[in-house]
């Protein structure tokens, strides 16, 4: 089957010298050496589009792109120096920013609620929260980071994190074709989880909920996992006493590619910014599982100008465009990787005094009076 | 052409350095290590030789911290060879401690170029290919960016960098040493399931260390962390008035006098 329903789907399709549809073409004919030669093999950012579409159920995003790019890996074609760069800080670090592992606490430093750090004291805990390696150690993302430690204690959940031994879980780097890397960080992460009792874990970062939730047990390492956004609106009733802060504003939610494409979860995030009082909640034209993806999954976060030279434009550019024409005063996310992208976004559209970028986690903080403002 | 290339461990300035109590050293304890980059680029520069013109790739390193890790990182890359030496200190070698024990070494592997880091961390001066040469009675190029064969009667050419963007072009007769600064193209990237098949089946050959190793001829008077500082101060006026500033501050810190 040949409908090309993949490649017209494609955001970045119509940039790539080999789409999806070629891709399959040139397997058929044995050729796809020539393919792992093209700029090509470097510009899917991993947003499940094609898969979800395809009427034949080709996951193209999980299986195929992986492939050719673990073939092109395979036959030493080197990747785009910063995505280079990510491998190796993974491989060396665990973490794609290169940082000492004993600085994933540095989040933090000060909060005032009580920070369960397993790796020092374990314990049994009811949360497992895998922080994540933007929220520990990104500026922007720390701040998400303790409004969520204060809504979970606000919450009495009894939670717990790894401090210095948490490691990233390696989604986007399965996706780039990574396979030995991801399936040595699920190794590590397997052991490591395995010594500390919990009844689940709960992640910020969609690409490694979904890493876990999919990807991890067909390596036997099962656990019980939630993003937040499920996590937090499944105790909805539990927080809406909390709510009594308005934010009057009128907010446009970005649905992610994990937690809403590949897992089809589109009314939670909904569900958490409708309870907030005073929001007014918005969709952007493309929503849902139509939404366009703000470019940084499946490794694209590390190959901002990669993808520009070759495609010609930020998929966050033009999903800025598409929040800024809900008119929206807030462009809600749930996903670490948006806040930075977005942020940028909003600079390069000259629309700071328009738009603003939170996560959810903010402004359900902000409203149950627990949080630091956004950090801007 | 047989090649040897020579690697060695660094401080990772990923993690905070620790100097001792005494002032004397780093708390080795509490280091972490990492390849030295430029003689990550000189087992690359090795390994392109090898690709272009045939011939063989060894690599020696010290035993010393997860050196493990870097040699099969290094033979996924395409190193044919690795010898480890012996090392039971607490501190990396110096640059005397590796131009010793590999002059002792290199006359045994039948050796047409050993290349090595132009600098590192753990030496004074950049002095262990030059004391390397010396120890062997090769001629050593320092500070070089690339390497090919063509030369005058057989000799090779190294592109060795010199200030004011000067690249000059250095003939050499082999058996050399040449001190590489940057590969001709960026250290590859190995995939980690390269890596982690070579640790399944690379075996790694073992050398002794010499016995008595002379002292080094430098001695470290005293080690410390760079003193912080809380502002810089940014001059601003007339030209005559940032000149006469720029004098003051070197006549207070006794630069000029």
């Amino acid at each position: 089957m040949q409908c090309g329903l993949c490649t017209s789907s494609c955001p970045l399709g119509d940039a790539m010298e080999y789409p999806p549809r070629r891709i399959i073409a040139e397997a058929w004919n044995n050729s796809l050496e020539r393919v792992i030669h093209s700029p090509s093999v470097w510009m899917c950012v991993g947003c499940y589009t094609c898969s979800l579409r395809c009427p034949r159920e080709i996951d193209l995003t999980d299986t195929v792109w992986p492939a050719v790019r673990d073939y092109a890996l395979q036959e030493g074609i080197q990747p785009p120096p910063e995505l280079r760069t990510a491998f190796q800080n993974l491989y060396l670090y665990g973490n794609v920013f290169g940082y000492s592992p004993r600085k994933r606490l540095d989040w933090a430093r000060n909060l005032e609620v009580t920070v369960r750090d397993l790796s020092k004291s374990p314990e049994p805990v009811e949360v497992l929260w895998l922080v994540g390696c933007y929220p520990s150690y990104h500026p922007r993302n720390q701040v998400v980071a303790r409004d969520m430690a204060r809504i979970l204690t606000a919450l009495g959940v009894r939670w717990g994190i790894l401090g210095k031994e948490e490691r990233a879980l390696g989604d986007c780097d399965r996706l780039f074709g990574e396979e030995g890397l991801f399936e040595m960080l699920v190794e590590n992460n397997r052991r490591l989880f395995e010594r500390f009792k919990f009844e689940k874990i709960v992640l910020l970062d969609p690409h490694a909920y979904r890493a876990l939730e999919k990807f991890y047990p067909r390596f036997g390492a099962s656990f019980p996992a939630e993003h937040y956004t499920t996590f937090l609106a499944s105790r909805l009733d539990q927080i809406r006493p909390w709510l009594k802060k308005p934010i009057n504003a009128r907010v446009t939610y970005h649905d992610n590619c994990c937690v809403g494409r590949r897992c089809l979860c589109f009314d939670p995030p909904r569900q958490l910014l409708q309870a907030i009082p005073g929001v007014e909640l918005v969709e952007m034209k493309r929503n849902r599982e139509h939404a366009l993806c703000c470019g940084g999954g499946g490794g694209g976060m590390w190959l901002d100008a990669f993808i520009t030279e070759h495609g010609g434009r930020r998929l966050s550019d033009v999903r800025i465009q598409h929040a800024l024409e809900t008119g929206a005063d807030i462009l809600a996310v749930s996903c670490p990787f948006e806040l930075s992208r977005f942020e940028d976004a909003v600079k390069v559209a000259r629309a700071e005094d328009r738009l603003k970028v939170r996560d959810i986690i903010e402004l359900l903080a902000d409203s149950m009076g627990l949080g630091e403002g956004g950090g801007r | 052409m047989n090649i040897l290339a020579v690697v060695r461990l660094v401080p990772d300035l990923v993690e905070p350095l620790v100097v001792t109590a005494e002032e004397d050293n780093l708390n080795w304890d509490q280091t972490a290590f990492t390849l030295n980059e430029s003689d990550d680029h000189a087992v690359e520069e090795a390994i392109l030789l090898k690709e272009k013109y045939g011939g063989h790739v060894s690599v020696v390193a010290f035993d010393f911290g997860d050196i493990d890790q870097v040699l099969y990182m290094l033979a996924a890359k395409g190193v044919d060879r690795v010898i480890k030496i012996s090392w039971s200190h607490d501190e990396p070698p110096n640059s005397l401690e590796v131009a010793r024990t590999l002059s002792r070494l290199v006359p045994k592997l039948n050796v047409d170029l050993v290349v090595i880091g132009c600098q590192s961390h753990t030496e004074f001066l950049g002095m262990a290919g030059p004391q390397l040469a010396v120890a062997l009675n090769w001629p050593y190029v320092g500070v070089v960016r690339g390497v090919q064969e063509g030369g005058t009667a057989g000799r090779w050419t190294a592109f060795k960098e010199y200030p004011g963007a000067v690249l000059a072009q250095m003939e050499v007769s082999l058996p050399a040493v040449l001190g590489i600064l940057t590969a001709s193209q960026p250290p590859r990237y190995v995939p980690v399931s390269r890596i982690r098949a070579a640790a399944q089946s690379v075996r790694f050959e073992t050398a002794d260390t010499p016995a008595e190793i002379e002292e080094p001829p430098v001695k470290i008077q005293r080690v410390y962390l760079p003193p912080a500082v809380t502002h810089a101060e940014m001059l601003t006026g007339s030209e005559a008035e940032v000149a006469q500033r720029l004098v003051d501050i070197l006549l207070a810190r006794g630069v000029l006098k």
